[in-house]
């Protein structure tokens, strides 16, 4: 285990280290900001707006990282040949494995959190500088329907904004802890179970760099994301090819080998579409099934998210116990 | 050093050149975009582009609609300048829809585009239905379809569909069902409106609520009001089709078959019902400031006894005695019946006849058409005091200010007069008014 922790922390060194991860970390908080600006252009739903975009950045700037990240991992360990030192010493090749994967997986995490906490910053912020809000900050009611302003009012606007700032900060901050308020609600939760979908991802990209080149490897990462987020449309493309010849058995010829390679690639990788819960959250189960309340932790996707990274890892320790570095 | 500097500054010369000619271009296609309305063309998504983009959105669907939402928000504001074709704007919030299913906003704001501003309402409540289809809790798709259908359409039938599904949805606020009564009643369907305006008074009883009583009884007399106009106006039909004329007086409906031994409704019954059911539960009867207007039952009616007064008088709501008070409220009868409000029907002469006027307007209520006359007198004074004004004079007849014979006969049956010498226009029948 002591093995592993310090892999996994050096693998995390090096992986702040590397620039293409602050590229995309900036980008994806320039977006989160953007999506506040970009709300004020609807009539209708800017909260919405603002959420959608917020979490589709997380999950997706998540899973570049994963890619593009991860894949080097690996390799750069046999291509500059430090592999040859690691491989020397007292440790397991699954140890090996198995510290890259939680060193690649910390370093995600730890931007996940970065992006969450500017995410629900934006969130707070936006709510605590409606008009009405500032407007109620600049000026006081002396008598029913005559107002007077509460200092300069361009001062009293920077004090107002840096104020609500500085709370929005901390609130976000500890929301990522459990806090919730309506704004926010389910909101953490949908962004766990994103990170669980990451951690799968993680091990396919960590998995492909145990065989193949970081290029190869990106292309296999990204058609494992496209297809494991296409699952359930696969199962309906070869529920129709099925139903279209009259039953599984009465497929012939290319339609018997697109049915069966299309069965093949939705039960071989892994369901993302289960770990995705940003519908929830934003309208609420409620609204889209009145039995059910609010995002609620599916304790079986966790289960099966856990066992499809134990065993992709073992898979990738596995190939890499088989690779020969003399 | 030298070289280096020469180097350099020929770099230099190359980033303008390109860089200036670059800008140029852009600069010439964006005065070009100026010339040009904005947004023209919508993006010609077609009926299967939601399909299409649902896959190729991968699970960013959401993302996705709302990038194209914002779209046909800007798309919508440059179609109002430009042509009115709703396909393009249709498949545009299809596509939306498709892409994320519970966007309640663009169901409404495609409807009112389409529909709406567009002018192609059956179209709209396309988008509507689907949203229904998808957001089986919610009020708000079906109400703006009752909307569309009664307000826009004037088809009754239709916005009583919409109206029962909203009224029925799990979030509808306590004024929903009210609307849809109110439409229920505008499409004939008066048993299922009074039906329900008694339901939201007891409710109001329950609740303590007095406006919600006041409403409501409000809504009784309108609705009781409205079915003793449509029998008149049934018998209207049955007296001209089988005489070839119109009627003199509302005396000569009588011996039509619509007004023989029908069913309406009695708001002094209802009273009287509900008084009872009060009085037997233990409860004060209805304070005697909001029956004020109203057509107040006779002693004996309040005495009756309620049916089961156990289980009245054992019940914490009133609700579960709606039916016994809505069977009460009926009553059959035959003949010319009263107004809720107590003043006797007549026809309104003005309208009847006219093809101007609405058909429901012929059947009024004596009060009402007191009224119509006031505001008729007021008009006609305030186009003759202008006339007045241009001329510097009495106008010596009425044509001098209409410019054509005064035609227009009086609600009550009596004439028009206008003196020229005092510049009055009164009316026979209400000289003092």
């Amino acid at each position: 285990m002591h093995k592993i922790t310090v892999i996994a922390l050096n693998t995390f060194k090096e992986a702040v280290r590397n620039k293409v991860l602050y590229f995309l970390l900036i980008f994806a908080l320039i977006i989160m900001g953007f999506s506040g600006v970009i709300s004020d252009l609807s009539i209708a739903a800017p909260e919405k707006l603002i959420k959608d975009l917020g979490l589709a950045s997380i999950d997706f700037f998540g899973f570049l990282i994963a890619v593009f990240v991860g894949i080097y991992l690996v390799y750069n360990e046999i291509d500059k040949r430090t592999i040859y030192t690691i491989v020397s010493k007292p440790i397991d090749r699954c140890q090996f494995i198995l510290g890259k994967y939680f060193g690649l997986l910390f370093t995600i995490y730890v931007n996940i959190a970065i992006m969450s906490l500017f995410f629900f910053a934006v969130l707070y912020f936006r709510e605590s500088t409606q008009p009405d809000m500032v407007n109620k900050a600049l000026y006081h009611e002396i008598t029913p329907g005559k107002w007077e302003a509460a200092g300069n009012p361009a001062i009293q606007y920077y004090l107002f904004h840096a104020k609500q700032f500085g709370l929005s900060a901390g609130k976000a901050f500890i929301t990522i802890f459990g806090y919730t308020e309506p704004l926010t609600q389910g909101l953490m939760r949908v962004i766990l179970m994103s990170a669980l979908g990451l951690a799968v991802i993680t091990s396919f990209a960590i998995f492909y760099s145990t065989f193949s080149t970081p290029t190869l490897s990106a292309v296999f990462t990204f058609l494992t994301f496209i297809i494991g987020s296409l699952c359930e449309d696969i199962l309906r493309y070869t529920d129709k090819l099925a139903e279209k010849a009259g039953g599984v058995n009465m497929l012939t010829g290319a339609d018997s080998l697109k049915y069966w390679f299309a069965w093949a690639a939705m039960h071989i990788t892994p369901n993302l579409g289960l770990f995705d819960k940003r519908m929830d959250a934003i309208y609420g189960s409620e609204f889209v099934n009145p039995l059910d309340r609010y995002v609620t932790v599916d304790w079986v996707v966790v289960v099966y998210g856990l066992l499809y990274v134990g065993g992709v890892l073992c898979l990738a320790s596995m190939i890499f116990n088989r690779r020969n570095f003399k | 050093m030298r070289r280096s500097l020469v180097h350099n500054l020929i770099l230099v010369a190359l980033f303008l050149a390109f860089f200036s000619g670059a800008v140029a271009i852009q600069r010439r296609t964006l005065e070009g975009v100026r010339k040009n309305p904005p947004f023209i063309e919508t993006w010609n998504l077609s009926g299967r582009s939601g399909d299409i983009l649902k896959i190729l959105a991968l699970r960013y669907d959401m993302v996705t609609a709302d990038f194209l939402w914002l779209r046909a928000i800007q798309s919508f504001g440059g179609r109002g300048m430009t042509n009115r074709d709703w396909r393009p704007i249709y498949n545009l919030f299809d596509t939306i829809t498709e892409l994320d299913p519970y966007f309640e906003d663009a169901y409404t704001f495609g409807n009112l585009v389409i529909g709406d501003e567009g002018g192609k309402q059956r179209e709209g409540l396309a988008l509507i239905d689907k949203g229904m289809k998808n957001m089986i809790c919610q009020y708000r798709v079906p109400f703006e379809g009752m909307y569309v259908a009664h307000w826009q359409m004037s088809d009754t039938n239709l916005a009583r569909w919409y109206g029962r599904v909203a009224a029925n949805r799990l979030n509808a606020p306590d004024w929903v069902p009210r609307i849809a009564a109110y439409v229920e009643v505008q499409g004939g369907a008066y048993y299922v409106g009074l039906d329900r305006f008694i339901g939201n008074f007891l409710r109001g009883i329950d609740g303590k609520d007095t406006v919600m009583q006041t409403i409501s009884l409000s809504k009784i007399k309108d609705t009781i009001d409205d079915w003793n106009k449509s029998l008149l106006q049934r018998a209207l039909d049955e007296y001209t089709s089988s005489t070839g004329r119109l009627p003199a007086r509302i005396g000569d409906l009588v011996s039509q078959p619509a007004l023989q031994n029908y069913e309406s409704a009695s708001i002094s019954h209802f009273i009287a019902a509900i008084n009872r059911y009060l009085f037997a539960s233990g409860r004060d009867t209805l304070d005697a400031g909001m029956l004020k207007g109203y057509v107040l039952p006779a002693p004996d009616e309040m005495t009756k006894p309620v049916p089961s007064p156990e289980a009245v008088k054992a019940a914490k709501s009133m609700t579960p005695f709606q039916n016994e008070i809505f069977r009460d409220t009926l009553e059959k009868r035959g003949g010319i019946p009263l107004s809720p409000a107590g003043s006797p029907y007549m026809l309104n002469l003005t309208s009847l006849g006219n093809p101007y006027a609405s058909r429901k307007e012929a059947v009024t209520d004596t009060a009402n058409a007191a009224e119509f006359l006031k505001n008729l007198l007021g008009d006609m004074r305030e186009v003759i005091r202008k006339r007045k004004n241009e001329l510097g004079r009495n106008p010596e007849s009425l044509r001098e200010v209409f410019c054509t014979d005064f035609k227009t006969t009086e609600p009550f049956g009596g004439k028009f007069t206008y003196d020229p010498k005092t510049g009055e226009f009164k009316s026979s029948s209400h000289p003092d008014m």
